[in-house]
């Protein structure tokens, strides 16, 4: 057993096209100047995959990674995926569970596959033995069908995958790299790249282990960290909810606050009763039997596995039901029925579909259906309308989407590109940016969500920042916030309908996630300062890698990997003008409510101060050339100016 | 007497066993309706109310809203109620 | 004589007890080198911790003797007592499973939140936790 410390990273290099591999470690400075996880991904995308790269071609390269504090009990099995997406942004997405930590042990942080291969295969990884082997067995096999299969024919049982299910290998629209069984990540395009090289499935497992620099000091340092992630201390209000009951118990609060999309946003509110039938209580007293966990974290029952107890469906297995389920699949097109919803989740998993592309696209097919947009000549005979609909026939329509054929052909494409085939305006009830779906988070009541959707650069993804759900600002005092460095008025930042100090609070919210996703740890841990004191992750760092890093300088690689992400797509032909807001957004109140639609007055501002608090140009979006040289980027500025975008 | 519509949502639902309920009450700010529950229900006092300040507790939510309008978080312990008044505890 | 009792309903999986377990000797984080193990079966449906130690750790990274596992273990899957304790404790269990759902997931001792636990007649002072 060899063992690894965490100062040099790294990576696996595959190319799936004449079936060579090569293992190359990346500079030591790297692992202090991006960190890891994410921040390396970025670099090496940005480095590697040239403007104008088709998507599903074979110069497109998937990046899969974990970081220097994975493999240690705080990586919390962190795993960062990138690619190009076929929107022609930067895709980037995460994952928990237990593959990041098994990789480190195998002896790599990352693996970055290229080429394609004309028959599907997976890609064994045992230590220093690599080997490409047939997956033509396993096309075509669901994701839990891929597990067993796996298990079955790799019988060491710490053995970890990650799989594609059928979503992916047709190229379905925010397909997703599932693992674990419910454990999923890279809606983004990540899925739909590893489904276009024929890559079946990632197995891994290694032998070595994994030593931090200095083991007391990272013992006294996690000691630190476990009491201020503790529930019993937490000072933030959704710490103790989230690591127990979960996040479906926001379908009960955001009626009230008219921060719950339902009926494709047209509306803000829902009935009680159905909010109740798809709360968290109710699942946890009805259908939820085992709580799970992701590797070594101290959240004593985050996701839990569920079990439909009767009718129907019964005995219909499944996990890992969270925010996105209520929201997409319940309010939003307006089914109240818990059973149904879960069985439609625990379906999306076993495909590999991604929850809100099917939750948005549903919703916006029913609200066209509703309009005589599109009718039974359409959807195959099928009734859909919100609350109104054939359950059987919409359980078939999910594995119709996996499998693009008849009406789930046209959904297979998400809401974006499909209201582009039907047209006759039904992009107007579009509810995406860049392509990809919105989220679960309401932006008319949350000024902040409608910002971070509009600039987001892989497509709305709440993940790059941390939804500011209405939270105390009392929680972290001025002195705190005057020690951190971060200059901004709490009060007017989280007051929701406000629009001032929206930019600079976005901007502190992307850097603190990226730089937790870089580590990598779990985000659900950092709410204590509302993710703006990242302290205890920094002397985890320090002590884990041996890097003597100033506070600053770890603040400054989180902005420095958001960077970029926006060089990518700026270089890609993006700019301001994609930073929008959905349609339904910018143009309709919510009355009920009094919340102003996001229209272009009340966005602009929002937008400007954003860019200018990034230092990055108000029209083009493009990062200053000072900013690209306070954060040591300026070896980008060479590629930018040939690939004709201007560094001012 | 004021006719309240009570909600629990999280961790009170582990405390009271009800998602929600009508409760008629003679308090008239939320502290001393807090300690009415606490009779009732006990643990409501610990779980709201922080021991050494008397304020609010950080880590738990009351959100106040009055008939037909929409609810806000409360900050003051003196907060006054209404009757009709919708409150949620989480 | 104390020993490490399991109660495999709670563990969730999350391998905090092998992981630490397997670095106290030599400050290196080796997977499933130490002397506990969760043994995962039929996909994620069970997580069985398997104890192969008497609860003397090598070094314990808690200063009062407690075993390191037990100490860190999120959802109180694991306990440290004698034989009449560990079966009481056990009956305790099987109740507070009955009174709430969120039994379901984390022990009773293992109460998370700093305000009493439904069942509790007075309010929390001292903790009176099993190791």
């Amino acid at each position: 057993m060899r063992i690894r410390e965490n100062r040099v990273q790294t990576v696996l290099r595959v190319d799936l096209s004449d079936g060579s591999f090569s293992k190359e470690e990346l500079p030591e400075e790297w692992t202090g100047k991006y960190i890891g996880a994410r921040g390396i991904t970025s670099r090496l995308l940005y480095d590697e995959v040239k403007k104008g790269t088709d998507p599903y071609g074979p110069e497109n390269i998937l990046y899969i990674g974990t970081g220097p504090l994975d493999g240690l009990p705080v990586g919390m099995g962190r795993l960062s995926m990138a690619c190009k997406s076929p929107r022609g942004t930067v895709a980037e997405g995460s994952a928990g569970g237990f593959f990041g930590p098994e990789l480190r042990r195998a002896g790599y942080e990352y693996l970055a596959i290229k080429g394609k291969s004309d028959k599907p295969v997976y890609l064994y990884i045992e230590n220093d033995n690599i080997e490409i082997r047939n997956a033509s067995h396993l096309w075509g096999l669901s994701t839990y069908e891929t597990d067993a299969a796996l298990r079955f024919e790799i019988p060491d049982p710490d053995a970890q995958f990650r799989y594609i299910g059928p979503a992916a290998e047709n190229l379905v629209h925010a397909a997703t790299i599932m693992g674990n069984l419910n454990s999923c990540g890279g809606r983004a395009g990540c899925g739909e790249i590893m489904g276009s090289k024929k890559l079946k499935a990632i197995v891994v497992r290694g032998h070595n282990g994994i030593k931090p620099h200095d083991y007391d000091a990272f013992v006294d340092a996690y000691k630190v960290f476990r009491e201020r992630v503790d529930i019993k201390t937490s000072r933030d209000m959704w710490t103790p909810v989230w690591n127990t009951y979960g996040a479906p118990v926001l379908s009960r609060l955001f009626p009230d606050l008219g921060n719950l999309m339902t009926r494709n946003a047209r509306e803000m509110t829902w009935d009680a009763e159905k909010a109740i039938n798809i709360s968290s209580e109710n699942f946890m007293d009805n259908y939820a039997y085992k709580a799970k966990a992701c590797w070594c974290c101290p959240a004593p029952s985050c996701q839990k596995l569920y079990s439909v107890p009767s009718g129907k469906y019964k005995g219909f297995k499944g996990g890992n039901y969270w925010a996105g389920q209520p929201i997409a699949l319940g309010s939003l097109i307006d089914n109240g029925n818990m059973d149904l919803m879960l069985v439609i989740s625990g379906l999306c998993n076993q495909y590999g579909l991604d929850i809100f592309h099917i939750g948005f696209t549903l919703g916006w097919a029913m609200e066209c259906f509703e309009e005589g947009i599109l009718t039974k000549a359409d959807t195959e005979g099928m009734e859909l309308r919100f609350g109104t609909f054939d359950e059987d026939a919409l359980v078939d329509l999910i594995g119709k989407i996996a499998r693009k054929e008849g009406f789930g052909e046209l959904l297979s494409l998400g809401c974006s590109e499909a209201a582009k085939r039907i047209g006759k305006g039904s992009d107007r009830f579009c509810l995406s940016v860049k392509g990809q779906e919105l989220e679960a988070i309401a932006e008319r009541n949350l000024l902040m969500v409608a910002l971070g959707v509009a600039v987001s650069e892989v497509g709305p993804d709440h993940t790059r920042w941390y939804p500011p759900y209405p939270c105390n600002p009392s929680l972290i005092t001025k002195d705190e916030l005057s020690n951190l460095g971060i200059d901004l008025d709490l009060r007017l930042a989280f007051d929701t309908r406000n629009p001032a100090e929206k930019g600079k609070l976005l901007r502190w919210f992307t850097i603190s996630r990226a730089i937790v996703e870089a580590l990598p740890s779990c985000v659900f841990l950092v709410r204590d300062t509302l993710g703006l004191d990242l302290r205890p992750w920094w002397n985890l760092f320090k002590a884990a890698t041996g890097f003597d890093l100033e506070y600053q300088e770890l603040l400054k690689a989180g902005e420095r990997l958001m960077n970029l992400d926006r060089l990518f797509n700026v270089r890609e032909g993006f700019g301001r003008q994609d930073d929008r807001v959905p349609y339904r957004i910018s143009h309709e109140d919510v009355p009920k409510f009094g919340y102003k639609k996001i229209d272009d007055n009340l966005l602009n501002p929002m937008l400007d101060e954003y860019y200018a608090s990034n230092g990055w140009d108000l029209d083009t979006t493009v990062p200053s050339f000072a900013k690209l040289i306070e954060l040591d980027l300026e070896d980008t500025v060479e590629d930018l100016w040939a690939n004709g975008i201007k560094v001012k | 007497m004021k006719a309240l519509q009570l909600r629990y949502v999280a961790a009170a639902y582990p405390i009271t066993s009800k998602l929600d309920e009508e409760f008629k009450t003679t308090a008239s700010s939320i502290q001393e309706l807090i300690k009415e529950l606490d009779d009732v229900y006990g643990g409501f006092l610990e779980m709201f109310i922080n021991e050494e300040s008397g304020k609010l507790n950080l880590n738990t939510m009351i959100y106040y809203g009055e008939k037909s309008k929409v609810p806000v978080a409360v900050l003051d312990i003196d907060q006054a109620i209404t009757d009709g008044a919708r409150i949620t505890f989480w | 004589m104390k020993r490490i009792y399991i109660i495999e309903q709670l563990c969730n999986g999350c391998r905090l007890c092998e992981t630490f377990c397997s670095s106290l000797s030599k400050g290196v984080f080796s997977g499933q080198a130490g002397r506990i193990r969760i043994l995962k079966l039929a996909g994620e449906e069970k997580d069985i911790p398997m104890v192969n130690c008497d609860g003397t750790c090598i070094r314990s990274i808690f200063d009062d003797r407690r075993p390191t596992c037990v100490g860190l273990c999120p959802t109180g899957a694991l306990y440290f007592a004698e034989h009449e304790q560990a079966v009481e404790v056990r009956r305790q269990y099987e109740e507070a499973r009955k009174e709430h759902s969120i039994f379901k997931f984390l022990a009773p001792w293992r109460w998370p939140f700093p305000w009493r636990r439904p069942g509790e007649k007075k309010a929390r002072s001292a903790e009176k936790e099993i190791e």
